[in-house]
């Protein structure tokens, strides 16, 4: 049976292997292989928030970060993000609601 | 000069070309459809912590490889010189450890294979205490070895990234040392009870080691999520999960996959 998988609230990766945060709040560690950021590391001990984090991604030209794991076949970035701001108009995300700024995707 | 010159001139050039060029395409093919070929097979000599990858190709040509304890991930890489006699000397390996490989160049890959290190030798010490203590068996290996990544690592194909972006606060070597590292960390949590805190809503175990700024992460089935030293000096404080003892943690090791 295929794991279920995880959206990812910063850059909207859809195939994350763990929930961002636990209920408890904890980070999951997971690092995103679309934008590279470390659940409980890059917010927690680095201080940066989603959507500063997600700013400068797209600032960078939504490059796909992980060195390994290489990104999906027709991979589109700009999709995955209108996936998340559709995502996050029609329910809250968990723990901490994303307000995505789409004025630097634009 | 006259555009009727040029003409000329361009349809001389064009009839001469016409004879060169299938014997330069000839020439051209036979270098680019030649494929290197393999001599015999590769020769793999070991030791505890090492392992020599020798093979032949028939014309000279790059020397590279690529090894890891997971088949279907060979992340670790050695290159080597433009030769038809490839040497490849591979370090830092674990002992008694099983390592798949795969041998070629940077265009062409020639043969996969794997071996196994052989079993770390009792330190000087042990031998002394065995040999004065009666009735004790000498101990075969040292410290106990972490058990390959492929086993204690959570997402094996995470591992990587977590070394690129962590590796370098433990000095690792590689991925490997790097997982063995954080390995290491879960037992001195056992034995020295260092601060754990454990989160009920999903097994994450927690731990940090005051004296190193190390902090690690392990999911409820002992494998490890990460490794790295927190910049934030509260970190540790802010973390969720109830206090535990290293008594509570006897139960939750990786087992093999």
């Amino acid at each position: 049976m295929k794991s279920p998988t995880h959206m990812c609230p910063v850059c909207g990766y859809p195939s994350l292997k763990e929930t961002p945060r636990s209920s408890e709040g904890g980070g999951s560690y997971e690092i995103c292989p679309s934008c590279h950021f470390e659940f409980g590391v890059t917010d927690d001990d680095k201080g940066v928030d989603y959507n500063a984090y997600r700013e400068e991604w797209i600032t960078k030209g939504m490059p796909w970060s992980s060195t390994t794991r290489k990104e999906p076949k027709n991979w589109v970035p700009g999709s995955q993000l209108a996936n998340l701001a559709l995502r996050a108009t029609l329910s809250r995300v968990k723990g901490r609601p994303p307000r995505i700024m789409l004025d630097a995707v634009a | 000069m006259t555009r009727q010159t040029i003409q000329r001139l361009l349809r001389f050039i064009m009839s001469r070309l016409s004879h060169i060029l299938p014997i330069l395409a000839l020439f051209w093919g036979s270098i680019v459809t030649h494929a290197v070929e393999l001599i015999g097979k590769p020769v793999v000599t070991t030791t505890a912590n090492s392992a020599t990858l020798e093979w032949r190709t028939d014309v000279a040509c790059g020397t590279r490889a690529q090894f890891g304890t997971d088949p279907a991930q060979l992340t670790q890489k050695a290159e080597g010189a433009v030769t038809a006699q490839h040497r490849l000397d591979l370090t830092d390996l674990a002992p008694a450890c099983t390592y798949h490989y795969s041998v070629g160049s940077a265009r062409t890959h020639l043969a996969t294979g794997s071996f196994s290190t052989t079993a770390a030798k009792a330190s000087l010490m042990q031998k002394i205490i065995s040999a004065i203590t009666p009735g004790t068996a000498p101990a075969a290996t040292g410290p106990q070895q972490a058990p390959p990544a492929g086993v204690t690592w959570g997402h094996p194909d995470s591992l990587q990234d977590h070394f690129d972006r962590h590796g370098r606060d433990f000095q690792s070597r590689n991925p490997e040392h790097y997982a063995a590292q954080a390995w290491e960390l879960r037992q001195r949590a056992k034995t020295e009870n260092l601060p754990m805190k454990l989160d009920d809503s999903d097994g994450t175990l927690r731990v940090w080691e005051p004296k190193t700024r190390a902090f690690a992460a392990y999911n409820r089935n002992g494998t490890t999520k990460t490794l790295f030293r927190p910049e934030n000096s509260t970190y540790w404080q802010r973390q969720p999960g109830r206090t535990i003892q290293a008594s509570e943690l006897s139960q939750k090791m990786p087992k093999e996959r």
